[in-house]
């Protein structure tokens, strides 16, 4: 019996629960809907039924968001929401249904979307379209879909930068996404555009595939398995064979592949996973550490309003994106009390969803509005198709905001490039 | 990154130092692997309760001279501690928290139990006498409990009142505005969750009706409800008490208190607001240590981002809030692996749950200025502030707000009174 005590804990530190439910406070769905337990309940007080017997798993679980504030919020370092994850897909008898599947498929329905934008986005923009998808798939009326872009990233990169990017002494793999590759190229020509002033070349990471976020939280686990594992053959290659660490501008993305892939689906990064990164982290650390400096337009003034994603609280990086954006001399920062916007990726499609998702988002919203800022800044996609919708306000990435800053020139010299 | 001081820990001292770090001008970050403990306040905070022997104390200055030296107390000086209780108040005060009380006379609370225990500060609308014997001023009370609520224990507090003569009735009140909360499991009739949910004037308006038709049948003079409103507005208490025909008492509630909660929100937004920074779910993993000094930090989240500093705190807590480990092979801290302060007592865990804690003096050793020790060698810009300390029973003596705020002021001027620390 000796040294019992320190052989009690498993992975997710269930037994260290004090049941002081500090967890259940920062949970965004217990407190606008009366169907879920709330993570103290759904995560180590049922786990240990479940650990008995597996009839003691309920789908309720499934109203879990995976923001994962309570880990954030816990002080006795359990992991809730990794908890109700795992046990979601190790239980679950829910099988997606093809309104989930469609969802879930970011890259595949991407893929067609962009071929043919105009008319995909005119249709799910039409009130008819929108009414049929609500009655028959179960995707709420009321939600706008992100546009589609003509053009996909990758089609731009090739056209446009390919050529130039091996002219530069230093070299990222460029991680876009689906949101980056199918709806919103810009924010990719916005990192290639900083990342050539300050004399890195930026690549594509070749093999990629969608992080697999939409297929972990819709049940399509063998799905997101394979896809976790061509993308870290592609990470890497790229780490390993091209000596090019791979960076990404979503915080969703990042999470995704540094710790849901081990963490949930089994498939191990731990080789490549420091290698793994978000822009804002990758400049703002050069940045700290002198080795790259960034000048800024004089005449650049705006009013931001930053709201930290709650997969960058778990990260724990939204620092970076404050600090970068701090060093832009004519913005005034209003760093935003961090609160879930409700979206969540595919959640906030959902019609069962819909009404919790515009509730949960309301304090931010509410928040927004006090700020009235120019701009709302954000690393996750998700959060500015929500708070685009329901404010009237304007999202951008804290990569496009230092891009629209930047003064390019300057940048350049102060970093040797001409 | 660079930050004049670095905060480790989550605790009440860790806000307490960076608060008034980053008024004096300091770049402070605060680095916590999860919440506060304030979401487990009692409204009130214990300066010094009770004497050794378990006597309530009525002036805590005269008691803290019969303190041991190993009480952080005795190290900070009894003039020192009554100037920086003063301190505490106002940091409460500037966050626009007000309180209520005196370091140098305590006054008694009613604990969610009905007992009454010796307090020094407490929040507005906190049930609160001069005396154990004074609570008859209170005249009847109303314990007025909401239907679906399970938190709040009306026959204790009844039991409570009654063992000191006081008459009281239980009732409970109706509140509509909370039906949907009631239909979802028990997780829902929380305390946080009421209050999120009764927060309009509309709702006061409403609330205050129907604690004065409960008033009015039952005569009662002091209504006693549970803290269950006012999560972002720490005046809830006093706007509700303008509508009411009576006094009116909130008894703070668990798990999660709600003038926990606000407190907790009115120092983190204004700790944002003067250019805090704050590291929320990441954990230190370590330490550079250069020439006696502590040069950076890293920790889980910021990986290969060290953090550097010239000053750090160690604010990580006791065994509750893992800043100790106990271990059979012995008592540790877990981050750096510092000094502990050699354990005098004899045996390490009292006969019965309820008594005298032997554990709960251990802490890690420090200097009289509480800077620590890593294999004997004191860290000359190390300090640890809080419960870490040790060297008192905060549990028996009812000093745990008062060690934890006080040390924690002491070590943050400490730092400002440096060659360079005001800025």
């Amino acid at each position: 019996m000796t040294g019992i005590q320190e052989k009690t804990a498993s992975v997710n530190n269930l037994e260290e629960c004090l049941k002081c439910t500090v967890c259940t406070v920062y949970c965004p769905v217990t407190a606008v809907n009366p169907g879920y337990p709330g993570p103290k309940q759904a995560g180590p007080d049922g786990e240990r039924y479940r650990l008995k017997n597996s009839a003691y798993y309920d789908e309720s679980l499934r109203k879990c968001l995976n923001c994962k504030r309570c880990e954030v919020a816990c002080p006795s370092g359990v992991r809730p929401a990794d908890i109700i994850q795992a046990a979601r897909i190790r239980y679950s008898k829910h099988s997606p249904s093809l309104r989930d599947r469609l969802l879930a498929s970011t890259d595949f329905v991407g893929g067609i979307a962009t071929v043919m934008a105009p008319i995909v986005n005119g249709m799910l923009s039409l009130r008819p379209v929108k009414v049929l998808m609500d009655k028959t798939i179960g995707v709420d009326a009321h939600r706008q879909f992100p546009a589609y872009s003509g053009e996909k990233f990758t089609t731009w990169w090739h056209r446009e930068a390919e050529k130039g990017q091996s002219a530069f002494s230093k070299h990222i793999s460029y991680f876009h996404g689906c949101y980056v590759q199918y709806n919103f190229p810009r924010l990719g020509r916005d990192l290639v555009k900083i990342m050539n002033a300050v004399g890195y070349g930026v690549h594509l990471l070749s093999g990629e595939r969608c992080c697999g976020v939409a297929k972990i939280a819709n049940g399509l686990i063998g799905d997101a398995c394979r896809d976790a594992q061509r993308n870290m053959e592609a990470v890497r290659r790229s780490v390993f064979k091209e000596n090019r660490t791979v960076v990404a501008t979503s915080s969703t993305c990042v999470l995704t592949m540094r710790d849901e892939y081990s963490e949930l689906l089994g498939v191990d990064n731990s080789d490549v996973r420091s290698n793994i990164n978000l822009a804002t982290r990758f400049l703002h650390t050069l940045v700290d550490s002198g080795e790259i400096k960034i000048a800024f337009r004089k005449d650049y003034l705006k009013n931001v309003a930053y709201h930290t994603p709650c997969h960058m609280a778990r990260l724990g990086w939204g620092v970076h994106s404050v600090e970068l954006l701090k060093m832009i001399p004519g913005l005034n920062l209003n760093v935003l009390q961090q609160e879930c916007c409700g979206m969540s990726g595919t959640y906030g499609f959902k019609k069962e969803n819909y009404k919790y998702s515009q509730a949960i988002g309301q304090t931010l919203f509410d928040n927004i509005s006090a700020a009235n800022p120019d701009v709302v800044a954000t690393d996750c996609e998700t959060c500015k198709w929500q708070i685009e919708m329901s404010t009237p306000y304007k999202v951008l990435n804290p990569v496009s905001i230092i891009a629209e800053a930047l003064d390019v020139d300057e940048t350049r010299k102060l970093n040797g490039l001409c | 990154m660079k930050y004049d001081t670095i905060i480790i820990g989550g605790s009440e001292a860790a806000f307490a130092s960076g608060l008034i770090l980053a008024d004096a001008g300091q770049k402070v970050a605060v680095i916590s692997h999860g919440q506060t403990f304030l979401h487990c306040s009692a409204a009130s905070l214990g300066l010094l309760g009770y004497d050794k022997d378990g006597n309530p104390v009525h002036n805590p200055v005269e008691a803290m001279a019969a303190l041991p030296d190993s009480h952080p107390y005795s190290k900070i000086g009894v003039g020192r501690v009554c100037e920086l209780a003063q301190d505490v108040k106002d940091l409460f005060v500037r966050s626009g928290i007000p309180m209520h009380g005196s370091y140098e006379r305590n006054h008694y609370r009613m604990s969610p139990i009905g007992v009454f225990k010796p307090a020094w500060l407490s929040m507005d609308t906190s049930p609160v006498a001069a005396s154990p014997d004074d609570v008859k001023t209170w005249g009847k009370v109303l314990i007025l409990g909401i239907e679906g609520f399970l938190d709040f224990f009306a026959k204790f507090i009844a039991s409570g009142l009654g063992a000191i003569g006081v008459n009281t009735e239980i009732r409970n009140i109706s509140l509509p505005e909370l039906s949907a909360l009631r239909s979802g499991s028990t997780e829902k009739m929380r305390a946080t969750n009421i209050a999120r949910v009764i927060v309009s004037e509309k709702n006061i308006e409403d609330v205050a009706l129907r604690i004065n038709i409960a008033v009015e049948s039952s005569h009662a003079d002091t209504v006693v409800m549970p803290a269950v409103f006012g999560l972002s507005d720490p005046l809830f208490g006093v706007r509700l008490q303008s509508k009411l025909k009576c006094r009116l008492m909130f008894v703070p509630t668990m798990p999660v208190s709600v003038p926990g909660l606000c407190a907790k929100g009115r120092f983190e937004s204004r700790f944002r607001q003067i250019g805090g920074t704050l590291f929320y779910g990441d954990t230190v993993s370590g330490g550079e240590f250069v020439d006696g000094s502590l040069k950076s930090v890293r920790t889980l989240n910021m990986a290969e981002t060290a953090l550097y500093a010239d000053n750090f705190i160690l604010a990580t807590g006791n065994f509750i809030n893992h800043g100790l480990v106990a271990s059979p092979s012995g008592v540790s801290e877990p981050l750096f692996g510092l000094d502990i302060m050699p354990f005098a007592e004899s045996g390490f865990t009292g006969s019965d749950f309820f008594s005298r804690q032997p554990y709960m003096k251990c802490g890690v050793a420090t200097d009289s200025d509480f800077r620590v020790a890593l294999n004997g060698n004191m860290i000359n810009n190390f300090y640890a502030a809080g419960s870490i300390l040790g060297g008192c029973d905060t549990l028996k003596e009812e000093s745990g707000a008062g060690v934890e705020y006080i040390s924690a002021i002491a070590v943050a001027k400490k730092i400002l009174e440096k060659k360079g620390g005001l800025k």
